[in-house]
């Protein structure tokens, strides 16, 4: 029985003046999957990632999330939804630079006003402890290591426990360490129940998914179900995904 | 390089149009000032001497020749005399002017006017006291006006008496009727000329007597005080302006480099050096002060030629010629402006050479230095919003920096504009050194003086009287004018010592002080019109009211009889009744408000109209300027914002946040200005007024002006931010994350 449909994207088309990048993409989301977007550069990865989270409008076609469509929110509902239900990972990190490791945590949970202001702190404290950044809690963004600015950000996207979480090639700037450090904690929240929706071009990072969907041209390519990850079975899995990969043409 | 001009400086085409746009106003109304304020010097100057204008005026009441006595003395070339009356008279609106009526004007050349016809100083048209003809009486006969001419002897509306100029045969009619003040001026060509105007007559036995003696420089610094004045007020508005644009260039070169830093660094690992980029800054942000100065230079022409008339005007006359464009002026403001140009982009690009080729690869971003306040997000009780807005300002500190100290300029300017006007209204009398009594009267004694103000008491209260004995002595060959107040006057500003309490006590200005190098409890030898040999010490210095007064104060020659009384009246409707009832014979009533009401008006209404302009040029440009920095910190924030919006803040939070920041850094622009008006405003206010020739304003600005000042600039610069704010909305997630 395939999950529920979290998020479920109807004719998205995205133009960019007269060039056109996605072209009526229909695809479902499900809960709890790990869904992995891969294709060549300039294919629109990013931008269907951008154009399914809100963090961009689509020319045309629909985002329905709940029923309702993503794409016709008001700015105080868009940014409900931005606090409340989803977290975004980024390549460059994006954190606020002049503030601290805990503030930048605390940040979106104070946003969002569902708990106390302690009960935030001490959530962000937890995350941060959880992955490793303990000693960095109060220190500037500035510096932290990239593999840990990426922790800090992940611990960011988590402190409101959102339904989803977005990563755009959140190890594209990491070297091989810190970049399974940030998988690991990915496939962790999958595992709880999370559902991510990463876009990458790393074979590494695509090993972690259950669900890779192959875009070519602005347009959805190929739609595969992997079986969850499973870090005993690496090199099975390895050769099934790298082996449809190459049927797609990557 | 073009390119390189390009890619950089493409992105900033805003900035380089308001570059350019403050560099013309201000370049334009400084070139224009100083052309107008010199060919007001310069024009003035060839108007002396081509209607060969004396070096000294000697004017005495009364009519014996004194032409005689004059050529005896060593250091005159020749003297011409004019004999002439004194009058009060009254125009059509029933204002009193002071005129001095002969029928010669020096050498200027004017048609002998007719019969019972006078031609006036100029002065009187401008200011609308008089047009041809018009009708006035003196005693019983009346005259029409004929005609109008530029005097350039008495015609500054500084002076007390303007001259009319007559028919032999009128003056005649004029002076024998009774009662009538004969007077007469004498105009001296000296052999060398001082500057102390006394002491260009130092062997004139009866300068002791004369009424008043004006030299050439008296003169003509009376006809360009007034421009003066208005020309240094503009000026100061000018180098603020200026001021603003350094601001904004390097605002703008921050910013942009801020922005570009990518961009540089690509061009670094491309092999372009730090001068390469340095010089594509410069010449792109020197090529928009050029056009400023080009298009200003041009336009000077035609508005250094109004604002010459205008000030022609200020000084009574009217027959300007034209001015052309000072080529030295135009090469002099381009280079100070140029060389100040180029220290400040050569300071603002030195980020450039901190760009590392490495920053190409890391998306530009610059390493931001975390925020070292105490403001913890996490500790803070306050709203979220205000500790994140507070912690955002002190981030970009350097962009609010600017906003605060452009706001602080922008209100410490108004509030000197305003404090200038305030000064002018209702205290021109103080600053050109007139009198501020209802009316003088002029009496032979003491008994004749006791009779007319009980006779004046009679027909209105008299509110206060005293008297103002003026004689002269003869100090280190100096005629020095003493007066003996009944009360010394409270304008009078004691610099040091105290007020003359003995007999032998005098208190001198603080200009005769300098003159004549004498010092506090120095004990000096004079002669005063009494004694031929008096010792006086020297009790104290005052501060003269305007700088042309070399003047005394003393208890002397208590023996002669009073002659000059002020009178102030408890209700002034009645003046023109007792001008017209008690000024004849022996008594003459000298109405000192209505005779100078019409300088002060002008005074005021010229500063009124400057400071005005100025205001509304500070309110548009203060305006430009926070919607510049508003947009330009919104343009290199956009990122931060974006970020911000995916953490899932609302564009009204977003843009209340900015307001925030906005309103801290007016809040402390706003307290600056305040602070500077308070420590430094006055001081160079009277810095300001003394280079204008005067050196007194004591004069604090209403609250309420104040308040107006300040709620006017933080309304306009509220709207606006609250206006550029709105581009927060437009910012899309994905085209910065």
């Amino acid at each position: 029985m395939p999950n529920n449909s979290i998020i479920t994207v109807q004719q998205l088309s995205k133009h960019y003046d007269n060039h056109k990048i996605l072209e009526n993409v229909d695809i479902d989301i499900f809960e709890s999957d790990f869904t992995v977007i891969m294709g060549p550069s300039g294919a629109g990865k990013s931008t269907l990632l951008q154009n399914i989270s809100t963090m961009d409008k689509p020319t045309n076609g629909k985002v329905l999330f709940n029923q309702q469509d993503l794409t016709q929110f008001t700015d105080k509902k868009l940014s409900q939804f931005r606090k409340k239900e989803i977290g975004f990972i980024f390549q460059s990190f994006n954190l606020i630079d002049h503030l601290s490791v805990l503030e930048n945590v605390c940040l979106p949970g104070f946003l969002l006003h569902s708990k106390s202001k302690q009960q935030v702190v001490k959530r962000a404290r937890q995350l941060l402890t959880s992955l490793r950044l303990s000693d960095q809690i109060d220190q500037a963004i500035t510096h932290l290591s990239g593999g840990q600015k990426q922790r800090v950000a992940i611990a960011r996207s988590l402190i409101n426990q959102p339904k989803l979480l977005f990563a755009d090639e959140p190890t594209g700037a990491l070297d091989s360490t810190a970049g399974t450090e940030v998988l690991d904690s990915l496939t962790l929240n999958n595992q709880n129940g999370q559902t991510i929706v990463m876009v990458t071009h790393d074979l590494k990072a695509a090993l972690r998914a259950d669900r890779i969907l192959f875009i070519k041209d602005g347009k959805i390519f190929g739609d595969r179900k992997f079986s969850p990850y499973d870090f005993d079975q690496i090199e099975t899995r390895r050769i099934e995904i790298t082996s449809w990969l190459e049927e797609m043409g990557w | 390089m073009r390119k390189i001009i390009k890619s950089l400086i493409l992105g900033q085409k805003t900035f380089m149009i308001t570059i350019a746009l403050l560099t013309f106003l201000s370049a334009l109304t400084s070139m224009t000032i100083i052309t107008a304020y010199r060919a007001n010097i310069s024009q003035y100057q060839s108007a002396y001497r081509r209607d060969k204008l004396p070096d000294v005026i000697v004017k005495v009441d009364n009519d014996h020749d004194i032409t005689a006595s004059l050529k005896k003395l060593t250091n005159v070339k020749s003297v011409v005399s004019n004999a002439g009356i004194v009058s009060q008279v009254m125009n059509k609106n029933n204002e009193n002017v002071a005129l001095f009526i002969s029928n010669k004007s020096t050498n200027i050349h004017l048609k002998t006017p007719d019969k019972h016809k006078i031609i006036l100083s100029s002065y009187l048209k401008s200011n609308g006291a008089f047009k041809v003809g018009d009708i006035f009486y003196i005693g019983q006969q009346q005259l029409t006006v004929q005609g109008f001419y530029d005097d350039y002897l008495l015609g500054s509306p500084l002076f007390k008496y303007k001259q009319g100029i007559v028919s032999q045969e009128t003056l005649q009619t004029l002076q024998q009727q009774k009662g009538q003040q004969k007077s007469q001026l004498a105009y001296v060509n000296v052999l060398k000329m001082t500057r102390n105007s006394n002491a260009v007559l130092s062997d004139y036995q009866d300068r002791l007597q004369t009424d008043i003696i004006y030299n050439k420089i008296y003169i003509q610094k009376a006809y360009t005080m007034l421009p003066t004045i208005v020309a240094l007020v503009i000026i100061l508005a000018a180098t603020f302006l200026f001021g603003i644009c350094l601001f904004v260039m390097r605002f703008a070169l921050l910013s942009g480099i801020e922005k570009d830093r990518q961009k540089i660094a690509t061009f670094k690992t491309l092999g372009i050096t730090n001068q390469q980029v340095n010089l594509a800054y410069v010449l792109s942000y020197l090529g928009s002060n050029l056009v400023g100065l080009v298009a200003a230079t041009l336009v000077s022409f035609w508005t250094s030629n109004l604002v010459f008339r205008f000030f022609w005007q200020l000084n009574g006359l009217t027959r300007a010629q034209h001015v052309s464009i000072n080529i030295a002026i135009v090469l002099v403001i381009s280079m100070i402006m140029m060389g100040f140009s180029i220290a400040i982009i050569l300071l603002s690009l030195k980020p450039i050479k901190s760009i590392s080729p490495t920053a190409a690869f890391h998306g530009g971003q610059s390493k931001s230095v975390p925020s070292r306040s105490h403001l913890s997000l996490t500790k803070s009780s306050m709203p979220l919003q205000i500790v994140l807005a507070f912690k955002d300002y002190r981030q970009k500190i350097g962009h609010y920096m600017t906003f605060t100290l452009v706001i602080s300029l922008f209100v410490f300017l108004s509030l000197m504009i305003m404090t200038l006007n305030q000064g002018f209204k209702g205290k021109t009398n103080d600053l050109l050194g007139l009198p501020t009594v209802d009316l003088m009267m002029r009496t032979p004694n003491n008994s004749v003086r006791n009779e007319a103000l009980k006779n004046i008491g009679t027909v209105t209260p008299i509110k206060s009287s005293g008297y103002n004995q003026e004689t002269k002595i003869l100090l280190k060959d100096e005629a020095v004018p003493v007066h003996r107040y009944s009360q010394i006057p409270h304008e009078i500003k004691l610099l040091a010592g105290h007020q003359p309490k003995q007999p032998n006590d005098l208190l001198i200005s603080n200009s005769l002080m300098k003159t004549l190098h004498l010092s506090i409890g120095q004990t000096v030898r004079v002669k005063t019109a009494t004694v031929n040999n008096k010792q006086l010490t020297i009790v104290g210095t005052y501060q003269t009211i305007n700088n042309l007064g070399k003047e005394a104060y003393g208890l002397i020659d208590t023996s002669l009889p009073i002659t000059s009384t002020y009178i102030n009246l408890k209700n002034t409707t009645n003046k023109d009744k007792l001008l017209n009832r008690f000024s004849h014979g022996n008594v003459q009533l000298i109405d000192t408000s209505a005779s100078t009401q019409n300088l002060t008006t002008s005074v005021q209404r010229a500063v009124e109209v400057l400071a005005n302009v100025i205001l509304l040029l500070t309110f548009i440009v203060s305006g430009l300027f926070v919607y510049l920095v508003s947009y330009l910190t919104i343009e290199t924030e956009k990122r931060q914002l974006a970020l911000k919006k995916m953490l899932g803040f609302t564009n009204k939070e977003l843009r209340t946040q900015y307001l925030l920041r906005a309103g801290f850094a007016l809040t402390l622009g706003i307290v600056l200005s305040l602070m500077l008006n308070k420590f430094i405003g006055s001081t160079s206010l009277n810095n300001l007024v003394s280079l204008g020739g005067l050196t007194k304003l004591n004069v604090q600005l209403p609250l309420s002006y104040n308040l107006f000042i300040i709620a006017l600039l933080i309304f306009e610069s509220s709207l606006i931010v609250l206006i550029a704010s709105r581009r927060i909305t437009k910012i899309k997630i994905g085209d910065f994350l």
